[in-house]
């Protein structure tokens, strides 16, 4: 059994006559990089601001499983990026880390150094915050959620404003962190081709609701390309695919079959499901990416589904 | 947790330009104030006689005795103009003041009744305490989840202390311009100075607090500053004096009764090194209760608002 480091029930928040987020249930695993996936105003924020000790939710709990000792003394072990940083723009980045190192009794002048060097800012020298462009805001921001070697790091669209390379090499940090130090990360982003690049886990989330829970191999699956079958008799058409040979496949509901591999062979098993006299309502190959497969789920796409 | 709360804190104090500007700002408005007390020779230019003088030194700066001593020095003021005028003599204006005399204690008082510190105190707390809802700042500190009282209380001794210091300051200005400008550097510390020291400070404080909660309410740096600036200018007297009277009317009060003797500014401007008991502890209680009250307000809202 998976161990989970949080855990949310029925999590909401009412903000006078609007529910921003309304009766959430994540499971973040430990050691996991848990990706919240959300249009502007989907709840993603409200739902961090939360489980970071920020914002008192209306109703529901959450619940830090994965961490010794109450919800309180959690607190300690998260780092959190929220909105936009939290910068005391009149102060140098070694200025602001030091406000929050002090906070959190540390006191070694090395620790500053490595934290400002790990997120690619080691020489803003007496420059003001600021004074940083956006990336470098974000950086310092980032520096900032990692002073006390945070177990689990909350992430709020940390690579808004950055440029291709610094998007890389904050992907490339957060997939380090994880790896080499074992930190579970709740990430949400615009830039879902980017999520996709280091998300185990993923939560769609739409009008304050988790639209879809799932994993990384679970979604790429979903987004993958595919034969999509639309038959009344799958009990029949399935003995005719394994025949052919096609060992990626699932049976979706009781008319519809999805064939993963050997996608090019469509013909093939278009010509073999007539020779057998299985009647066939469609069949063509779907794909998407994951960009698309939000936008169907959410039902931003109109006559798509929406849940 | 407190202790490294209170260091994180001083050390956002230290880094903020303004913590070590208002002080040389008071430094100056003190050395003016005090260079008019003691060599502006009020006696020779606008006609102030000694009684004059003395009933302000007794009456403190209160907006009262100062009009009623300034409207005497003035009547008398234009007689003298219009004398010299007549006798074609030059006008003096430098000279021995009224305060040339005196000791640092009494240059002190007068100091502290001019309101200096409470304004520039209502700037810095306005800039410390604004800060936090400007930059986000307590969204780095979610170590202090669920514990944003202490976070509070900690800022609130450092607001104390910095009050102290502004205090001490306007005392050490008033050593050196006392020693500078009139006539000896006598210190005059005693039991009255002591009391009244302390007691100031604490409606300084006091009137931080309400700052501070007029800060924290708002999330506005600018409503806090402006709060300071309108209380210590004495903006608010004019209100006070109608609803003391109207109080007097309902109430059927004494005539003597003054709504103003009960705010915190009023007290820290009437307040002189000559104010008796009954004074004093009037004085120390608004300090507690306008403290307290302000506190409890801040803590309300920083424990039950979402942070962001």
């Amino acid at each position: 059994m998976e161990e989970y480091l949080l855990v949310t029930k029925d999590l909401t928040k009412i903000y006078k006559d609007t529910k921003a987020v309304d009766g959430v249930n994540i499971h973040i695993k430990k050691g996991s990089i848990y990706g919240l996936i959300g249009k502007n105003g989907a709840g993603k924020t409200t739902i961090m601001k939360m489980i970071a000790g920020l914002a008192t939710p209306t109703s529901g709990t959450f619940e830090y499983t994965g961490f010794e000792g109450s919800t309180k003394e959690a607190y300690s072990r998260i780092g959190a990026l929220i909105e936009s940083p939290a910068i005391e723009p009149n102060l140098t980045a070694y200025d602001n880390l030091k406000i929050k190192c002090l906070a959190y009794g540390i006191g070694d002048k090395n620790y500053i150094k490595e934290k400002l060097e790990l997120v690619g800012i080691p020489n803003t020298g007496k420059k003001k915050a600021g004074k940083f462009s956006l990336g470098q805001k974000q950086r310092l921001g980032v520096a900032l959620a990692l002073v006390g070697d945070p177990d689990f790091l909350i992430l709020d669209e940390p690579i808004n404003g950055l440029d291709p390379q610094g998007i890389a090499e904050v992907r490339e940090m957060l997939i380090k962190l994880n790896a080499q130090k074992g930190i579970t990360i709740l990430i949400s982003s615009h830039i879902l081709e980017e999520l996709s690049k280091l998300a185990t886990d993923y939560a769609i989330i739409d009008s304050g609701r988790i639209v879809e829970e799932s994993t990384n191999k679970e979604l790429k699956e979903k987004c993958r390309d595919k034969i999509a079958i639309k038959t009344p008799a799958v009990s029949t058409a399935i003995p005719v695919i394994d025949r052919l040979g096609f060992k990626e496949y699932s049976v979706v509901n009781d008319n519809t079959i999805h064939v993963f591999d050997k996608v090019t062979e469509i013909s093939v098993l278009n010509m073999e499901l007539a020779k057998a006299q299985i009647p066939v309502e469609s069949i063509g190959i779907e794909s998407s990416d994951l960009e698309e497969y939000f936008l169907k789920v959410t039902g931003t796409i109109p006559g798509d589904r929406k849940e | 947790m407190f202790t490294k709360a209170l260091k994180s804190e001083l050390y956002r104090i230290r880094c903020l330009k303004s913590t070590f500007i208002l002080p040389l700002v008071l430094v100056g408005l003190i050395f003016l104030t005090n260079f008019m007390y003691t060599r502006i020779d009020f006696e020779g230019l606008l006609g102030m006689s000694k009684e004059d003088v003395q009933s302000v030194q007794e009456q403190g700066t209160s907006a009262e005795g100062y009009m009623d001593s300034f409207r005497a020095g003035f009547e008398a003021g234009l007689q003298t103009a219009s004398d010299i005028e007549e006798e074609q003599e030059p006008v003096k204006i430098l000279g021995e003041g009224p305060l040339y005399h005196e000791d640092v204690a009494t240059v002190f008082s007068l100091d502290v009744g001019s309101l200096y510190g409470p304004l520039l105190l209502a700037i810095f707390v306005g800039i410390f305490i604004g800060d936090v809802y400007s930059t986000g700042h307590d969204k780095n500190l979610i170590i202090f989840g669920g514990k944003r009282g202490l976070l509070f209380a900690a800022r609130t001794i450092l607001i104390s202390l910095y009050a102290l210091a502004l205090h001490i300051v306007m005392w050490i200005t008033a050593i050196v311009s006392t020693a500078l400008m009139g006539e000896s550097a006598v210190l005059g510390i005693d039991k009255s100075f002591v009391i009244f020291f302390v007691v100031t400070w604490l409606l300084t404080v006091a009137f931080g607090g309400l700052v501070s909660a007029m800060t924290n309410v708002t999330r506005s740096k600018a409503a806090g500053i402006t709060l300071g600036i309108i209380l210590s200018l004495g903006a608010l007297s004019t209100i006070m004096s109608i609803a003391s009277l109207v109080i007097q009317k309902k109430m059927g009060l004494e005539p003597t009764f003054n709504l103003g003797n009960y705010t915190v500014t009023q007290n820290i401007a009437s307040m002189t090194l000559y104010s008796d008991g009954h004074f004093v502890l009037r004085a120390l209680i608004c300090a507690v209760i306008y403290f307290s009250v302000s506190y409890l307000i801040s803590v309300l809202f920083i424990k039950k608002r979402d942070i962001g």
